[in-house]
């Protein structure tokens, strides 16, 4: 989840109120963000990715503002009309579709400021932008180019421009080849001809989306006046950001101008007009128990929205950079946030259910009273450890597709070799050790993948024999009430002629015996091992375990 | 005191008055084992004070017996030269062996090695003319050593096992024995050697029983050491899940299971996680090669590609976007346990409902001390009509209660498929720890299988639980454990 990291005194400023750091990292967190860490002045706060609005200083500031009741409600901003327009050309739409922008003019560039938008973009383009890729921002010096502006794409050689941080002109492709933010966005623009660029009237590039800006546009400690672009692939996510940007820009006392951006449609951005929600005052009483229609319209309105009652509906006007609310549900969250979750009174279910627990509490009760220890080990295993060290066929086994480690590449077929591993990270200890695990495997039958859930013992000794192993085996069904065969099993784990299968009415059940010295070997332990794995499945349906 | 003695205790008590407080095992007149024994029994009861050495003994190598026979390689190096060429006796006597006697002479002060047109020469020193033929120290330690007689120069001694011409063979033990205080007080009050048993035996019973005969019992020391015994156990894991199960069940909560592998539908779409969603990406979870796909309903994967595309008809707007069907039937190693209640709601879509789950998820994690890539969730559902988030804070509560943690608290989270959403934080040594997740299920979740009532849900990390519970700070320790740890832990 996306971090923000700003200085205290900057938020405080932004707040417009003094607050004691202790008392804001008690209370922000019931905003329904975290503090990651305080350090000094410095603050880090982790914000849930539906709310990126939180996502900046100013917008955590304005949060604030309306949550601890400084200036709650809707926050509305002076928006002028637009002077100058953007337009999208047709070639775009393979590639990058959507392009929204906004002009903030008026700004007054302070250390906090360059710090913030910086910030800002970055976990953007982070958790909004998914790396970019959905969306992306570029801020510019609107000062250093000639509105109209045009977005189109271009072939990777058609257009040079000297990107941020270089000194010579580069065209697209050299810039994806040998730009450091070229070389870590190039995938982005894989398998298109052409790239996305937005030109000013003389064709100077503001930006080559969503890879870097000109070093023409680059903002300065003179810039007064600046041009914003969001391009991507999904309107909700280009609008928000820009939202966001925009009003953040304004909040430090910048004065907005929309864009005329002319598509199919012209339309002015960004829009800040609000979001419409009809909310009944019934579904918040069901769900969160108020009552009292009042408090739910002030509880909204600590959360930045505004609310006008008619009779059982509230009609409430959101902010358009929350881009959570989908729901009427969205805005009772917002309620109970609002109203306080350690506010709520707590109560119990009231229905009538009855209680019951798969716990196979039989078979742990044997297996301890024989006097084993219960283990548990990990389901995700490799096909060393659990063929060639067993010195058995691979065969059919769920496989992963993205493992993360050589040592976790398959889901285990049998417990077996995760017992003898734990026999093996045990050498140390005295013998005798007797292990149990009951534990799920998945194996594949007949082309269908079935989970089981299996009964696995093992005992290493000086001594330890199939007579003692067939003892065990015996104890253990006889107690779960069954009675078993037992015939001659081949198994190359197992020393041939010292393994037998069980047979528990007719059923072959599992399998016991004295482990090959191979095996004993392949897990570098030096005594006899004995081992059994039952299927439970085969005997029990999973409610009578 | 006394009566705690057992009969090699008071016999080696006694020996130690004859001999005025002290002695050495072999003039007792007991078994070497039991007079051993006997004496750390005492020493321990503070009776008797044993002060152990060990003696060593020594051989000549093949090459101490070289040297002894033949001289020491320095000496016959030096023998009748005065000044000779390197090489010559390199050639002479061997790279190794050259090298070696060289060296020595070379440490003795007894030559020199000076370069004369880039050849290198030796040059014997007066010193080494005067001692060359003196016999060496080295011999006479050796042909010390040759006859058994250990009380040679300890540095000599040294230098002689460093060259290896002389080995340490294994060392004796000696022991004396030394009356305390303590242990004269007990010799002065007497001692008797009464006929004692210590064994209560079947035939000492029958004895009895047809003779009304029983010879003394020695009584026992009961603060005396007794060897461990460790009974077979659950694991710690396992005790805590039983715990957990108790808990759940005695509130009326009925326990479900499901399975490792499902498709995509499941897991992540049927709980309106968009597909853009970070949790979905490759990093996160694990997706499996075989099998990759598995068969999900055409209409149930219709009706929630609405859902996520426009809402459908739950109310909402939904994420707007493209969904792709082919994403639902990927399979993928269960990242939540969300899952199974999931289908247990689109299988039981009517009210009421408290079910519960214990079991294991996957997520793409190294393992670390605090990471695995497989873990537990506690999962868990109410739905009943009227169940709100008072409901759920309560219930939560009450659970952590009966679980031993009192001091709870709830802040905003979020979850893609709950809302409103908490998180559920204990203290815990004065911090606040994170638990797990919990909120009522969207409409967009529950709406499309029919499911009418508000459904509270949460999912709640077993293995942090657990280590807070045992104050483990390697969460490896649960998986990979060591035996003689888990002996040692007490049960919950």
């Amino acid at each position: 989840m996306p971090v923000i990291t700003f200085g205290y005194e900057d938020l405080l400023s932004l707040f417009g109120r003094d607050m004691d750091i202790k008392e804001f990292a008690e209370k922000i967190p019931m905003i329904g963000v975290s503090v990651e860490k305080i350090e000094g002045n410095e603050v880090s706060i982790e914000v849930f990715p539906n709310r990126p609005d939180l996502l900046s200083v100013e917008g955590m500031a304005r949060a604030m503002r309306a949550f601890f009741g400084i200036e709650s409600g809707l926050k509305r901003y002076e928006v002028e009309p637009p002077e100058i327009s953007l337009t999208v050309d047709k070639s775009v739409r393979d590639v990058r579709p959507y392009v929204v922008a906004g002009v903030v003019k008026n700004v007054e560039m302070t250390d906090e400021l360059i710090a913030s938008l910086m910030e800002m973009q970055e976990k953007l383009h982070l958790s909004v932008g998914k790396g970019r890729k959905k969306m992306a921002i570029g801020v510019h010096d609107f000062d250093k180019v000639t509105p109209p502006f045009v977005y189109r794409a271009v072939k990777p050689d058609e257009i040079s421009f000297v990107p941020l941080a270089m000194e010579e002109r580069m065209n697209l492709a050299e810039i994806l080849a040998r730009h450091e933010k070229g070389i870590a966005y190039a995938h982005i623009l894989n398998n298109f001809e052409k790239y996305p660029v937005i030109l000013d009237r003389n064709g100077e590039v503001l930006s080559f989306p969503p890879i870097i800006n000109g070093q023409l546009t680059a903002l300065n400690e003179q810039t007064k006046n600046i041009f914003i672009d969001v391009t991507g692939t999904d309107r909700t996510a280009i609008t928000t950001a820009l939202t966001i940007v925009a009003t953040a820009l304004a909040e430090r006392g910048g004065i907005l101008q929309q864009v005329e951006v002319v598509d199919d449609e012209p339309v002015a951005t960004p829009d800040l007009s609000p979001q419409h929600n009809e909310l009944h005052i019934p579904y918040v009483q069901k769900l969160l128990h108020l009552q009292d229609g009042e408090s739910i319209c002030e509880a909204l309105q600590k959360m930045g929205h505004h609310t006008i009652v008619t009779g059982d509906t509230i009609m409430v006007e959101s902010p358009v950079w929350r881009p959570d609310i989908l729901h009427p549900v969205d805005l009772i969250e917002d309620i109970a946030i609002g109203y306080g979750y350690e506010v709520f009174e707590e109560e119990l279910p009231h229905a009538m259910t009855f209680g019951s627990s798969l716990h196979p509490d039989r078979l742990h009760q044997i297996m301890i009273g024989l006097g084993f220890n219960e283990v548990v080990t990990l389901s995700l295993s490799n096909p060393e450890k659990e063929f060639e060290k067993m010195g058995i066929d691979a065969g059919e086994t769920v496989e992963l597709s993205n493992p993360i480690s050589v040592e976790h590449t398959i889901v285990k077929r049998s417990l077996l070799p995760s017992l003898l591993e734990i026999l093996s990270k045990n050498r140390h200890n005295d013998l005798p050790q007797r292990i149990y695990e009951i534990g799920d495997v998945v194996i594949f039958e007949k082309g269908n993948v079935l989970q089981k859930t299996m009964l696995s013992g093992m005992k290493i000794d000086a001594k330890a024999s199939f007579t003692e192993c067939k003892s065990f085996v015996e104890a253990l069904v006889k107690n779960l009430g069954f009675t078993m065969d037992v015939r001659e099993e081949h198994h190359p784990s197992f020393i041939e002629g010292r393994c037998a299968s069980v047979l528990i009415n007719g059923t072959k059940a599992g399998y016991f015996g004295e482990l090959t010295p191979q095996v004993i070997c392949n897990f570098d332990l030096e005594h006899p091992v004995i081992a059994f794995e039952i299927d439970l499945s085969a005997l029990f349906s999973p409610h009578e375990k | 005191m006394m009566e705690a003695l057992s009969p090699w205790e008071k016999k080696l008590l006694l020996a130690l008055a004859e001999h005025e407080g002290t002695v050495t095992p072999e003039e007792v007149d007991m078994e070497l084992v039991k007079t051993m024994n006997a004496s750390s029994w005492l020493q321990s009861k503070g009776l008797v004070e044993c002060s152990d050495s060990y003696s060593y003994s020594f051989q000549l190598s093949k090459e101490g017996e070289t040297f002894l026979r033949d001289g020491l390689p320095e000496k016959n190096l030096l023998h009748g030269l005065e000044r000779e060429r390197i090489r010559t006796i390199e050639e002479r006597l061997g790279k190794k062996e050259a090298k070696i006697a060289i060296g020595w002479a070379k440490r003795k002060g007894w030559c020199d090695i000076v370069v004369e047109n880039g050849e290198k020469f030796l040059i014997i020193t007066d010193k080494g003319k005067r001692e060359r033929n003196q016999t060496q120290p080295e011999e006479e330690v050796l042909a010390k050593i040759k006859n058994k007689q250990y009380d040679v120069d300890e540095k000599m001694l040294q230098m002689l096992l460093k060259r290896g011409a002389v080995k340490k063979l294994k060392g004796n033990l000696t022991r004396k024995i030394t009356l305390t205080e303590e242990g004269w007080k007990v010799v002065r009050k007497g001692i008797t050697l009464d006929e004692e048993v210590s064994q209560l035996t079947a035939e000492l019973i029958k004895r009895y029983a047809q003779r009304g005969e029983l010879p003394k019992l020695r009584k026992y020391d009961v603060t005396a050491f007794a060897p461990s015994v460790y009974p077979g156990k659950l694991h710690p894991l396992t005790q805590l899940i039983e715990k957990i199960r108790k808990v759940f069940s005695e509130m009326g909560f009925a326990e479900i299971k499901g399975s490792y592998l499902e498709p995509c539908f499941w897991n992540m779409d049927a709980l309106f996680i968009p597909q853009d969603h970070p949790a979905r990406d490759m990093q996160d979870t694990f997706y499996c090669k075989k099998p990759a796909t598995m068969k999900v309903d055409g209409k149930l994967i219709d009706a929630i590609a609405r859902v996520h595309e426009n809402g459908g008809a739950t109310g909402s707007i939904g994420w707007r976007y493209n969904f792709d069907r082919s994403e639902a039937e990927r399979v993928l190693l269960r990242t939540h346990s969300t899952v199974n209640t999931i289908r247990y709601l689109y299988h039981h879509p009517s009210p009421p409902a408290k079910v519960f789950s214990i079991e294991r998820v996957f997520r793409r994690e190294n393992i670390d001390s605090t990471h695995l890539p497989e873990f537990h969730q506690i999962e868990g559902i109410v739905h009943e009509e009227g169940a709100s988030f008072s409901m759920l804070k309560g219930l939560l509560k009450e659970f952590y209660a009966r679980m031993g943690f009192t001091q709870i608290r709830f802040r905003p989270s979020y979850f893609p498929y709950t809302e409103p959403s908490l998180e559920i934080e204990i203290q815990w040594n004065g911090r606040w720890i994170e638990l797990g997740g919990a909120g009522i299920f969207r409409p967009e979740v529950t709406i499309p299988f029919g499911v009418e009532e508000p459904v509270l849900a949460w999912g709640l990390g077993l293995e942090r639980m657990a280590m807070i519970v045992l104050g483990l700070s390697d969460i490896r320790m649960l998986y990979f454990s060591d035996l003689q740890w888990l002996n040692e832990l007490p049960l919950l």
